[in-house]
This record gives structure tokens, C-alpha cells and sequence, in this order.
């Protein structure tokens, strides 16, 4: 066969190419009247909630929104946000305490104390900048624990200690310490006498943990940990609410987050929800963030995601009920970390992870 | 004698094809079982084999505007930087084959160098950098960092073949009467063209499958394909990614038959001196 | 010839570019990893000069980490040739359709890319997949460091063999086939021609791609993240958690240096002293 290759033929066919490319991406930047909003938010039922909240607004005022997904923690967005500050390219970032801290820290945040659903939000939940103005638009409250599947152990687990028995060979899922900013390690610290200020107990346990040679995978994201434990790989892990609905549909979940006596197995609870870097668009954000906090949008929201509503009048969904409280239960339960510690702290965790845990997790 | 030399010739032959085989078997294996996934009907990732199928995976990638922009920014983004780089990369390797330049190896050595920074460290020192420059746009800020990644690649495999190229061919034709500019076009580059279509192509597909390059420098207006897949498969908890996977193998073989009808693979590939 | 002032200035211009574009981000990354680095900010302070940085690398763990770089990289990239080098001898060698086929094959594989392939063997070689059975049939635990660095090395394996044997298509090429049809008529068995005569006269060609395969080995950043579960990492994935993770980028741009210095060092240097050994014999 002859192969005229000449360079007539060859501009010509990657002319006609190139062409055919731009031109769909021309046509659809002519899209309707519809301002353009740039949000950020997690993947899979927190992408779904979210996109049904657009949807309602867009009855009210229409918008389109352009998604980026947090890959993983929402930490990862904050080098992205610096490199082209205080150009913005994100109107929403959908994120939780740490990361919040972070942006108060560096001053990018647009107070929303104007807003006039905020008020219908317990001021507990507001997460207020250095004058003290709330920065955030809380929309759920998400609760953080370790919980296992009950087909694939053996014996019921009900204690750190009992992670430590033979028979779960490679079954536990750990968490690196930047996911969830190490709240699983804060959960052993508690176990063991200390806290987030202290967190040596929890290194302790966690070296007898590594040499048990239970641990089967180290996660950095909730897909893995849901992908390992739908497919059997491994049992025991510590995620939110909407990690564990979605494990409970490969198989039975028993959450460890009401176990009595327990001092480290309990519930983290922290808010996640909008949050509006200081840019051109923040009126229109703030209108959107708004919309969000109403109670019949906070509702749906939170039974999307299986999370619980901020909202005082907002009913929770009644399928994630056991993974959460009844208000009298908080207070023997539930857990409230200091962030600010713990974001200070987060590096070292994270280093001495890699330098002590890990190779012990190797050996074993 | 010749009966066992013959016995050991023919162990040699099936040792050797088994071992092309096997290596065949290894390439394909994975991509047999993403194919076999993708049609799996089960909302969370489960054992093989999948007990029902269904197209509803496919359903999702297409109806999901999210991979066909990003296919669409990775075709034009690898084809500019592929340009770019194959310009300078040729312009580069002819003017240090032809000519006595000083510190040559130096040169070369330095513009090869890319080829052993690992691609995070390229791309979150692009990201400062073009930050403290001033420059935002994630799309140009992707065009540099790609063009630095493929260029020793176009750059090494048209000096390969103009290394090849005879000198005595180039002087013959400038003692006919040519001169060095109709010298380079009408004997030299011709000549070369192999070399240089071999750059351009092996430069487009790096720069297409690149993903920790384009992790850091893209933005959420210009994002790459790899990067959709990457940012998917750890935000979502399904099997869209296989589904992605499958499309964008098909669209690959399609386009490796297209190079094959248009320039011949061999002509693409180079099969040296001596062909059989 | 002595190059005119044109051919001077286009090189010129190209080297600029590729300066600014390269060489300054790199100085500036080393610079970076000088910096103190204070928690919850992001980034290092401007201004501030410390070693902090890398003397948190001396800890043994971190060698660990840049031996299991270059040492499972050195492995998967060995194998690599041993498998590579067939497919280029065949695609060399011979005509036909089977010939095409491979090429074919191999071009698919490098446009395809390492992330969907990385994806792919994580489905076939997860708890999804064969994983259980070949983890019993090999007698080792599922989700044990050999199993999983095996994993790893398999994944690799799929990105240096396409690779290498398109670079010796060429080298193999340039042999004379003759060659070895002369050695075998003077007695030689096939293998022992293949080896002594093709082999043999391939070094130069088994070297750059090996050293091609090796740089991308080491580098790689997918393959670990996708298929090492956590606990087999690459220097690359030690960079990422601190860029992206936890914002510390002076101790990312710490190991960065180190890994830079170590590669140029491994890569050049093994191309000096194979070449030294090449020159003497």
C-alpha cells in the first residue's frame, strides 16, 4: 500500500481535526443567559446532593455551575487557591472545619453573617473568621467513626484492644493521617489517655497495631476505603455516615460509635458546607449558600448524603438515625475536636507516620 | 550433531514464541477484565465476575459532560504542545548535527535532561513558578509544562535519525549548486521525516496520558482527561471509571488504524537498516 | 562546518525557553526547600533559611523509602527488557500480519497511558479480581508487602515494556540479520548466535533503553499510588502527600531535590561507566 505522506496531507488532516474540536467548544460557550458559578465539592452523593440543590435554585434564578471534585480530602484544594490568588477560580468550596481554618488563616473567606437563612442555623455550627463574623454556610453535620462489617469478622469487635486478635489478619482498613485529618488517630489518643494534644498513646497503638500484621491497606480516600470493604478486602475501617450507608449495600455495618464505657470510640462530629472566597461573583454565591440553608433544601441534602441537617427546622432522614444521636446521647458520645490543634500538628502526625508507623506496617 | 543442535533449535523457537506469548497474555489481561467490569450492573465495586450486566456505566460517561471536555482540552492541549516541542525539538537536533556548536554534549545532555524529572516535581515547580510570573490560566500554564515533557523526546528521536543520515548525501547536493537552506529541505529533511513523524507522535501520546504533570497545573475550566479519570476514581465510588476506560481504548484503536491508513505504522515506528 | 549566525540564534532561542520554563522552576523548588515551613499556612515562609527539611530525611525509614524507588523501579525495569527485547527481535525480524499486530499493540498501549492501565491491573489484580486466588496459589498473604510490591512491579512492567521494545525496534533494526545467519553456518545453535552475535551487538541499544525505562520507573507516581495500597510508596508519593496534602511545600521540595541528585546521579552515571566498560572491551 502506498503511504502518500506529504505535508500538504498532513496540515490538511490535522487541520480539518482541530477544527472539528474548537467548533463544539465555541457553540456550547453561547449557552443560555445562565450566569456561570465555579463550586467545589466532594464526589458521589455529596456531587449528586449538590447538583439537585442547583437544579431547585435554578427555579428561582438560573445559574450553571462548572464542577471540580475534591479528590479525596478537601485539603488539596488549598495550593490550587494560593497559586492564583487573589485571582479566583472557585466562587464555592464545598469543605469542613480544617480546611476552613486554613482559608480563615490566609484571609480568603467572604463573611455571610448577611445571609438570612444563617439564622435558622444553631450558632454552634457557624465557623467564625478572626473579627468574628461566620464564614460558612453550614448545611450538615457529619459525624466520623470506626465501624466494621459484621460478615467478615468473627468475633464482634468492641474495643481498640480487640483490633489486636490474630484472626483479622490484614482486615483493617487505617487511614493516612491527612484523611480526616487524623481523627481515627485522635479516636486511639482518647482510647488511651491522651487527646488531640496529646497524641502519643495513639502512636503507641498504633505500633502494637502494625506489628499485628492486621492491617490490610492504608487509605487516603473514602473510595478506597469503600471500594476495600464492598469487596471484601478489608473489614474494619473508621468514615463518615455516607461511607458507611454505601459499605451497608455490599453487607452488615456495625458502627462503633455508641459502644458504652468506650472513652476512644466515639462519633466526630463536625459541620461541612459552602463556603465563598472573596471574588467577583460572591453575591451570587452568597444567594446560592443561602438557598441551601433553607430547611426544605437542608433536608433533602442531608438524606442525600445520609448526613444530618443544620437546619432547627429540618427533619433528619430516619434510615441514618443509627448513625447518629438522640440529643441526649451527645454529650456521652459524641466528640468535638480542636482543629486548630490539630491542623497545627497535622505535618508532624503525617511525618512520623511515614518514618515509625510504616515500616512496621511493612515488616509485618 | 545435528539431530540435538535441531532439538535445541526448535526449544529456542518455542521458548521464545511461549515468551511472547505470555508477555502478550500479560499486556491484555488487564484490559480483557476492565472490559469484562464495565458491564457490570452492581452499584459498588464487587467480586468477579459481575452476576448481571447492563450498558448503564456507558450511560453515565456519556451522558456526563465531565470526560468529553476533557477529552476534548487533552486532544488539543497534547496536539499544540506536541507542535511546539517537535518545532523546537527539530530545529535543536539539526542545528547540533550539522554544525560544530560549543559545549555540544553539554547541550544535548541538558536538553535530554527532562526525561529523568519525575513529572510531580516538574509540575508543582511549573505551578509556582507561573504563579510568581503572574500567570493563572490553567490552560497556558499546561501548554508549558507539556511542551518541556515532550520535547526530549522529539528532540532524541529526530537527532536518532538525522545521526543516520550520511553528511557526504547534504555535501553532494551543495557542490551540485544547491544552497544550505534547499540542502536541509529537498535532501536532509525528507530524510529524516521518520525520525521527525516519530517524535511528533510519540510526543502527542505522553503529553495525552500524562496525569501527575497535569494534576497540579490544570484548573477547573481547563482540565485534561487523565485528570477527570484520576479526580473520579477517587471521588466516586463507581464503575463509570471502567466504562471511561473501555471508550477511550476503543477511540485509541481507532486512531492507531487511522495512523496505520495514513502514514503506515512502520514509517511511524522506524524499522532501521535493515528491514527484512 | 561552523554553524551561521541563524542556526546559532534558533538554538539560542530554544535554549531560552527551555530555560525559563524548566530551569528556573527547578532553582526555584530547590530554593523552596530552604524555606520554613509553618503548619496551617501554605508553603514555606519567604525569607527564612533552614535544613530542617532534609535533615528529617536522614531518618532511616526515608532511606527506606528512596531504596524501595530504586530498587523495585530496578527490578520491574530488568524484567522489562528480558520481555521487551523478544517483541522488538520479532517485530525487527519479521513480516506479516502477526507483525503488525504487535505493533500495533504496543503503540495502543503507550497512547492508552499509565493511569487507565494502572486502573485496570487495580481491578484485575485487586480483592475484586485474582488477587485471593493467586495470593493462595503463590502461598503468600493477600495483603502482604511482597504480594503488593509484586503488584507493583507487574504495573510498572506494563509501562517500560511498550516503552523499550518500540526504542529497540530500531537498535535491532540496524543489526544485520546476516550475521547470525553466518554464525549458524559455521556451527553455532540458534540461541547461541541470538545471544552472541544480536544480543551482543544490541548493548548500546539495551543500555539507552534500559536507562529510558529505569527514568521513568523511578519516577512514576500512578503506578505506586493506584496498585501499592498505601504502604509501598515512591519518593514521587512521599512529594504529593506534602504538596497537596498537607501544604508543606518545603519538605516536598526536599525530597524532590534529593530525588533529582539521585537520579542525575544514577542515570548519568551508569551511562558513564557502561560506556567506560564498552570503550575498554
Amino acid at each position: 500500500m502506498l503511504h502518500t505522506m506529504n505535508r500538504r496531507r498532513l496540515l490538511q488532516a490535522s487541520a480539518l481535526g482541530t477544527a472539528g474540536l474548537l467548533m463544539p467548544m465555541g457553540l456550547s460557550g453561547s449557552a443560555a443567559a445562565a450566569e456561570t458559578l465555579t463550586a467545589v465539592t466532594w464526589g458521589g452523593p455529596w456531587h449528586d446532593g449538590a447538583k439537585v440543590q442547583v437544579q431547585k435554585f435554578n427555579a428561582i434564578k438560573p445559574i450553571s455551575i462548572v464542577w471540580e471534585l475534591h479528590q479525596g480530602g478537601a485539603i488539596k484544594i488549598l495550593p490550587k487557591i494560593k497559586s492564583t490568588w487573589p485571582e479566583v477560580k472557585y466562587d464555592l468550596v464545598n469543605a469542613w472545619a480544617p480546611v476552613w481554618l486554613s482559608m480563615i488563616e490566609e484571609g480568603w473567606l467572604e463573611p455571610l453573617d448577611d445571609l438570612p437563612n444563617l439564622k435558622q442555623v444553631p450558632e454552634k455550627f457557624w465557623t467564625r473568621d478572626k473579627s468574628g463574623r461566620p464564614v460558612t454556610a453550614p448545611t450538615d453535620l457529619a459525624n466520623v467513626f470506626w465501624g466494621y462489617r459484621s460478615d467478615l469478622v468473627k468475633k464482634p469487635i468492641k474495643s481498640f484492644r480487640d483490633m489486636l486478635d490474630p484472626s483479622l489478619k490484614g482486615m483493617i482498613m487505617l487511614r493516612s493521617p491527612a484523611s480526616y485529618t487524623g481523627l481515627h488517630m485522635v479516636a486511639m489518643a482518647l482510647e488511651f489517655g491522651g487527646s488531640e494534644r496529646n497524641i502519643e498513646p495513639a502512636f503507641d497503638f498504633l505500633k502494637e497495631l502494625a506489628k499485628s500484621g492486621n492491617i490490610g491497606r492504608i487509605a487516603s480516600g473514602d473510595v478506597e476505603h469503600i471500594n476495600s470493604a464492598t469487596t471484601g478486602e478489608t473489614a474494619i475501617g473508621f468514615g463518615a455516615s455516607t461511607v458507611w450507608q454505601k459499605i451497608a449495600q455490599a453487607g452488615p455495618v456495625e458502627p462503633l460509635h455508641k459502644v458504652a464505657g468506650s472513652k476512644g470510640l466515639k462519633g466526630f462530629m463536625y459541620t461541612q458546607g459552602w463556603s465563598i472566597l472573596k471574588g467577583p461573583k460572591s453575591a451570587l454565591a452568597k444567594e446560592f449558600a443561602n438557598f441551601t440553608l433553607g430547611a426544605e433544601q437542608n433536608a433533602a441534602y442531608a438524606a442525600t448524603i445520609a448526613g444530618g441537617p443544620t437546619n432547627v427546622n429540618a427533619q433528619p432522614a430516619p434510615e441514618i438515625a443509627r448513625f447518629f444521636y438522640r440529643p441526649e446521647e451527645v454529650d456521652q458520645f459524641a466528640y468535638i475536636a480542636d482543629f486548630a490543634v490539630i491542623t497545627a500538628e497535622l505535618d508532624k502526625w503525617s511525618q512520623r507516620f511515614e518514618a515509625e508507623i510504616l515500616p512496621l506496617i511493612r515488616r509485618g | 550433531m545435528s539431530g540435538t543442535k535441531r532439538v535445541g533449535d526448535a526449544i529456542f523457537g518455542c521458548s521464545f514464541a511461549a515468551l511472547l506469548l505470555l508477555t502478550a497474555a500479560l499486556l491484555l489481561l488487564p484490559i480483557v477484565m476492565t472490559t469484562i467490569m464495565s458491564f457490570d450492573n452492581r452499584d459498588f465495586l464487587g467480586r468477579f465476575p459481575p452476576p448481571d450486566v447492563s450498558w448503564r456505566w456507558y450511560r453515565a460517561f456519556f451522558g456526563d459532560d465531565y470526560f468529553m471536555t476533557g477529552l476534548r482540552n487533552s486532544l488539543v492541549l497534547s496536539l499544540i504542545a506536541a507542535v511546539i516541542a517537535t518545532t523546537a525539538g527539530v530545529a535543536a537536533a539539526v542545528v547540533l548535527d550539522r554544525y560544530e556548536v560549543p559545549a555540544k554534549a553539554l547541550i544535548s545532555a541538558f536538553l535530554l535532561s527532562p526525561l529523568v524529572v519525575p513529572t510531580v516535581i516538574l509540575g508543582f515547580a511549573v505551578l509556582v513558578f507561573a504563579s510568581l510570573i503572574g500567570v493563572t490560566n490553567g490552560f497556558t500554564r499546561l501548554i508549558g509544562g507539556h511542551v518541556i515533557l515532550v520535547m526530549p523526546y522529539t528532540f532524541r528521536t529526530t537527532l536518532a535519525s538525522l545521526v543516520g543520515i550520511r553528511r557526504s548525501l547534504t555535501e553532494a547536493a551543495l557542490i551540485l549548486g544547491a544552497n544550505e537552506k534547499q540542502a536541509f529541505w529537498d535532501i536532509t529533511f525528507p530524510l529524516a521525516k521518520t525520525g521527525i513523524v516519530a517524535g511528533l507522535v510519540l510526543g502527542f501520546a505522553l503529553s495525552f496520558e500524562e496525569v501527575s504533570l497535569s494534576l497540579f497545573l490544570f484548573d477547573p475550566a481547563s482540565y485534561t482527561l487523565p485528570v477527570a479519570i484520576l479526580s473520579t476514581m477517587r471521588a466516586q465510588f463507581n464503575l463509570t471509571l471502567a466504562s471511561a476506560s473501555v471508550v477511550i481504548m476503543v477511540f485509541i484503536i481507532l486512531l492507531v488504524v487511522m495512523l496505520e491508513r495514513l502514514f503506515g505504522l512502520d514509517k511511524v515506528i522506524g524499522s532501521g537498516l535493515y528491514k527484512s | 562546518m561552523k554553524p551561521p549566525r541563524g542556526a546559532l540564534l534558533l538554538l539560542g532561542v530554544v535554549l531560552v525557553v527551555f530555560a525559563a520554563l524548566y530551569v528556573l522552576p527547578i532553582s526555584m523548588t530547590v530554593r523552596e526547600s530552604f524555606r520554613v515551613f509553618q503548619p496551617a499556612r501554605v508553603g514555606g515562609l519567604a525569607g527564612t533559611w533552614t535544613l530542617a527539611n532534609y535533615a528529617v530525611l536522614l531518618q532511616p525509614a526515608y532511606l527506606d523509602y528512596f531504596l524501595d524507588t530504586f530498587r523495585i523501579s530496578f527490578i520491574a525495569t530488568l524484567v522489562g527488557l528480558v520481555l521487551a527485547y523478544p517483541i522488538a527481535f520479532y517485530v525487527a525480524r519479521h513480516r506479516g500480519i502477526l507483525r503488525t499486530a504487535w505493533i500495533a499493540l504496543l503503540v495502543t498501549m503507550l497512547f492508552l497511558g499509565t493511569l487507565v492501565r494502572a486502573y485496570s491491573i487495580a481491578l484485575t489484580l485487586g480483592p475484586a479480581g485474582f488477587l485471593i486466588p493467586i495470593a493462595r496459589f503463590l502461598g503468600l498473604p493477600p495483603n502482604g508487602l511482597t504480594l503488593t510490591e509484586m503488584v507493583v512491579i507487574f504495573g510498572l512492567l506494563h509501562m517500560v515494556v511498550p516503552m523499550m521494545a518500540l526504542t529497540l525496534i530500531g537498535t535491532i533494526g540496524n543489526i544485520n540479520p546476516r550475521l547470525e545467519q553466518a554464525a549458524q553456518s559455521l556451527g553455532a545453535p540458534r540461541w547461541r548466535a541470538f545471544l552472541d552475535i544480536t544480543v551482543a551487538l544490541s548493548t548500546r541499544g539495551l543500555l539507552s533503553g534500559f536507562l529510558l525505562g529505569y527514568a521513568l520507573a523511578i519516577s512514576s507516581f500512578v503506578i505506586p499510588l493506584v496498585l501499592g495500597r498505601g504502604f509501598v510508596l515512591f519518593a514521587t508519593n512521599l512529594i504529593y502527600v506534602r504538596f497537596q496534602d498537607t501544604a508543606n511545600y518545603p519538605g516536598g521540595a526536599a525530597i524532590a531535590t534529593v530525588m533529582l541528585v539521585l537520579s542525575f546521579g544514577i542515570v548519568y552515571g551508569l551511562t558513564h561507566l557502561v560506556r567506560r566498560r564498552l570503550e575498554t572491551t
